[in-house]
């Protein structure tokens, strides 16, 4: 059985040897190249044969994403897993965004990182549990209250939002600040569960709360 | 007077001169002889003369004047006067005589006769009788009292020229005239042949206004008229009162007029005076000015009132310049308006400066937190890149080290789980420094991050909103402080506000971006927190202020505290 070929890119020499002497003890792996940029990566990506990319994201120069789009764009079949210690979401919905077909903490255990690379390697898609929650956690929102809790007030900013008043004018209108109108208006958003002024009106008037 | 003599002069002469008459000077011899022979026609005709003339007496006399016949009895004055007047009377030569008895008859009247020589044809040269005519001086009188309308003082009277009147006086009716002796300044100087009229004594003394002359005929008569002093003066002093009274009336009447026509004029112009004094001390007026009419000194108040206007206008222009309200707008007075011209270019000038110092100003303080942040992000790195990735890698090779008893491997497990937390301290202290996400995702994704980090490490339930309407990017230069005003905010309701919910609400529209941070805390009394300069306000202040922003910041005491912020965006 043919070890599986991997190219490392991490700008950090010491981590890169680190992995190096981890995947080293792996007979499955084989490290065939090492990029210290996303420059470096593409390069690489394009001229020696290989089988899963793990990447760093942030590297200085293009960074691991950045590589990774452009590689994407060029070849979909390219097999990625970020490697990072960045585990905000934003990261990670961009790097699945882009395909990223893993995505791991640098503080992985050795036995999962071998799941995983073996995972991709398959063609499947390996996500460390974290990524999973943070996946998970945008769904299961509530429904819309009842109408009631909407005060007059706010009704009234309604009104105005949906003749297509600017909140300045809206607050000209009330005699009342901007602060105040945003106010109204992101407590309405926020009782009608809708995320901008657009659905706002839209769920109004479904909601009968205004004509 | 005298129209009155020669008129019965003329008409005597003419009657007694008439043939018929005349003829009788053949009965003169009788005359003589005392006999008179006159038939009853001339008897008549004497008669009428008598009457019609209204004389006193018609007598005929002979040479030595005793009567021969009269119309009447009144004869007994012709003895006293033949022997006053024989002698002038034998060698009379004249047709017609007067002659002034200087006595009185037995009515106690002058005694006037008229005689008209009667002369034979024997001797012509003497006459051989006289025809005498007593005159009635009734006549006279009443003539002088036709002739003088005089007042109640006023009289008119005849003096012969031995200083007797020969006039009733006004003043003295029952004293016969001849009695009164006029010794005046009048009758001295009219028989000097003086005429006139002089302020003197009268014959009682009195003093009086007098006109006098001698009449122009053969008797030394003459007319004086006469008037009280007082009474003549009393019309022309009344007139002199009138006149002062009028006069003092004009007078005050211009005076009164003068006064007001010169307030009416000096006033206004005083009033300008002081405009204008007090302008040129620099002190504008306050009260209006007030301009009637359209005369000249109107349109010089008018001018005046402009001129305060201006330099009001200018003044208040100035005022508000100085105080530094640089949008105060100014319409020069006219295009030549030095004043108001200088004054707009040094309001723009003072403008410009102040806009550049406040933008140096901000300039400095945006260049220091500039440098702060690139200093944190460089900071980060270190962090990040240096001590997290060294740790990766000690962790690295901590796990790829072979434990081979439980122990060791429980006490590699221990090492791993501290090296696994350093490096997540390193992740806190890095994301609080400067999140990577912040700087590659922007605010949103910085604030989440934010929101999810004190989630992890305090018991907040925090529930973050962020609503952006539009689809233009934040620049790094707003979110990096309005991060730091959050991450100051949480900081703060983390150590003090005692607080259990906290939510962050951001609306980011395309012209403003507003955020709520409220939570359910103890809340803090503002005023006290500025004092003891606490919880980072001033500087979550001076970043909103760097933004062009608002903080606002209202705190219940066991409510919670709201912190909200609006910021103008300019994107470009």
């Amino acid at each position: 059985m043919s070890k599986i070929k991997l190219i490392l890119a991490d700008d950090h020499s010491l981590i890169r040897a680190g992995f190096r002497t981890l995947l080293g003890k792996n007979e499955a792996f084989e490290i065939v190249g090492e990029a210290t940029d996303g420059q470096d990566l593409v390069k690489m990506a394009h001229n020696i044969e290989h089988d899963v990319i793990l990447t760093d994201i942030t590297m200085p120069g293009q960074g691991g994403l950045d590589a990774m789009e452009q590689l994407k764009k060029e070849n979909p079949y390219f097999k990625f897993i970020v490697l990072t210690m960045h585990e905000e979401r934003e990261y990670v919905l961009r790097a699945i965004k882009i395909g990223a077909q893993g995505y791991l903490l640098k503080n992985i255990e050795n036995a999962e990182l071998a799941k995983a690379i073996k995972t991709v390697y398959d063609g499947g898609k390996y996500f460390s549990p974290f990524v999973v929650n943070l996946l998970a956690e945008n769904y299961g929102k509530p429904e819309a209250l009842e109408t009631s809790e909407v005060t007059p007030r706010e009704k009234e900013v309604l009104q105005f939002v949906a003749k297509g008043f600017s909140t300045k004018q809206i607050a000209d209108e009330l005699g009342i600040s901007i602060r105040t109108v945003e106010s109204h208006r992101i407590n309405m958003l926020k009782k009608l569960r809708v995320s901008n002024s657009a659905e706002l009106i839209k769920k109004a008037i479904k909601l009968n709360l205004i004509d | 007077m005298e129209n009155y003599f020669y008129r019965t002069q003329k008409n005597l002469i003419f009657l007694f001169g008439r043939t018929d008459f005349l003829e009788k000077t053949d009965a003169i011899a009788d005359i003589e002889k005392h006999k008179v022979y006159l038939d009853d026609h001339q008897k008549s005709e004497l008669n009428n003369i008598g009457s019609l003339y209204d004389f006193d007496n018609i007598i005929i006399a002979d040479n030595h004047l005793n009567s021969i016949y009269s119309l009447n009895t009144d004869t007994a004055f012709l003895k006293e006067f033949t022997l006053a007047r024989a002698d002038s009377l034998k060698a009379l030569n004249k047709d017609f005589v007067y002659f002034d008895a200087s006595i009185y008859d037995h009515y106690g009247q002058p005694v006037l006769l008229y005689i008209i020589p009667l002369h034979s044809k024997k001797d012509p040269l003497h006459p051989g009788g006289f025809i005498v005519i007593k005159e009635h001086f009734s006549k006279f009188q009443k003539i002088l009292y036709e002739r003088t309308g005089m007042g109640t003082t006023g009289e008119s009277y005849l003096v012969a020229s031995d200083k007797r009147m020969r006039s009733v006086s006004r003043f003295f009716p029952d004293s016969p005239p001849l009695k009164i002796n006029v010794n005046s300044e009048a009758v001295s100087n009219v028989f000097k042949e003086k005429e006139g009229g002089h302020v003197l004594q009268d014959y009682r003394n009195v003093k009086v206004l007098s006109a006098y002359r001698k009449l122009n005929f053969d008797l030394p008569w003459a007319i004086i008229s006469e008037i009280d002093y007082h009474e003549a003066v009393k019309p022309i002093n009344q007139l002199k009162n009138y006149i002062i009274v009028i006069t003092v009336v004009l007078i005050l009447v211009i005076l009164i007029v003068t006064y007001f026509i010169s307030n009416a004029i000096s006033n206004p112009i005083l009033y300008l005076k002081d405009i204008i004094m007090s302008l040129s001390k620099g002190v504008v007026p306050e009260s209006p000015i007030k301009s009637k009419g359209n005369d000249e000194i109107a349109q010089i108040t008018e001018a005046t009132r402009q001129l305060v206007e201006g330099t009001k206008r200018t003044t208040e222009f100035a005022h508000q310049t100085g105080a530094g309200n640089f949008d105060a707008t100014f319409t020069t007075l006219s295009d030549e308006d030095t004043l108001g011209l200088a004054l707009l270019s040094m309001r723009d000038k003072i403008k410009m400066l102040q806009e550049r110092e406040v933008r140096l100003v901000r300039e400095k303080a945006s260049a220091l937190l500039e440098g702060q942040e690139n200093e944190r992000k460089r900071f980060v790195r270190e962090l990040h890149d240096g001590i997290g990735q060294l740790l990766t890698v000690v962790k690295l090779r901590l796990d790829a080290m072979d434990a081979k008893d439980k122990e060791k491997q429980e006490e590699k497990q221990e090492v791993l789980d501290l090296v696994n937390n350093t490096i997540g301290e390193v992740r806190r202290i890095s994301y609080n420094v400067m999140p990577s996400v912040l700087v590659d995702f922007g605010l949103e994704a910085g604030l989440r991050g934010l929101c999810d980090n004190v989630k992890k490490y305090s018991r907040l339930n925090i529930e973050f909103t962020y609503i952006k309407e539009t689809d233009k990017p934040l620049s790094f230069e707003v979110s990096v402080p309005v991060f730091r005003i959050v991450q100051e905010g949480l900081n703060n309701i983390i150590k003090h506000a005692k607080a259990t919910d906290v939510y962050l609400d951001v609306m980011e529209q395309e012209e403003y971006l507003y955020l709520k941070l409220k939570d359910n805390g103890i809340g803090f009394n503002k005023a006290d927190v500025i004092k003891r300069g606490g919880f980072g306000l001033t500087s979550m202040n001076e970043r909103a202020k760097l933004l062009n922003g608002e903080l606002h910041i209202e705190s219940i005491h066991g409510e919670g505290t709201v912190t909200e912020l609006e910021i103008p965006l300019n994107r470009e």
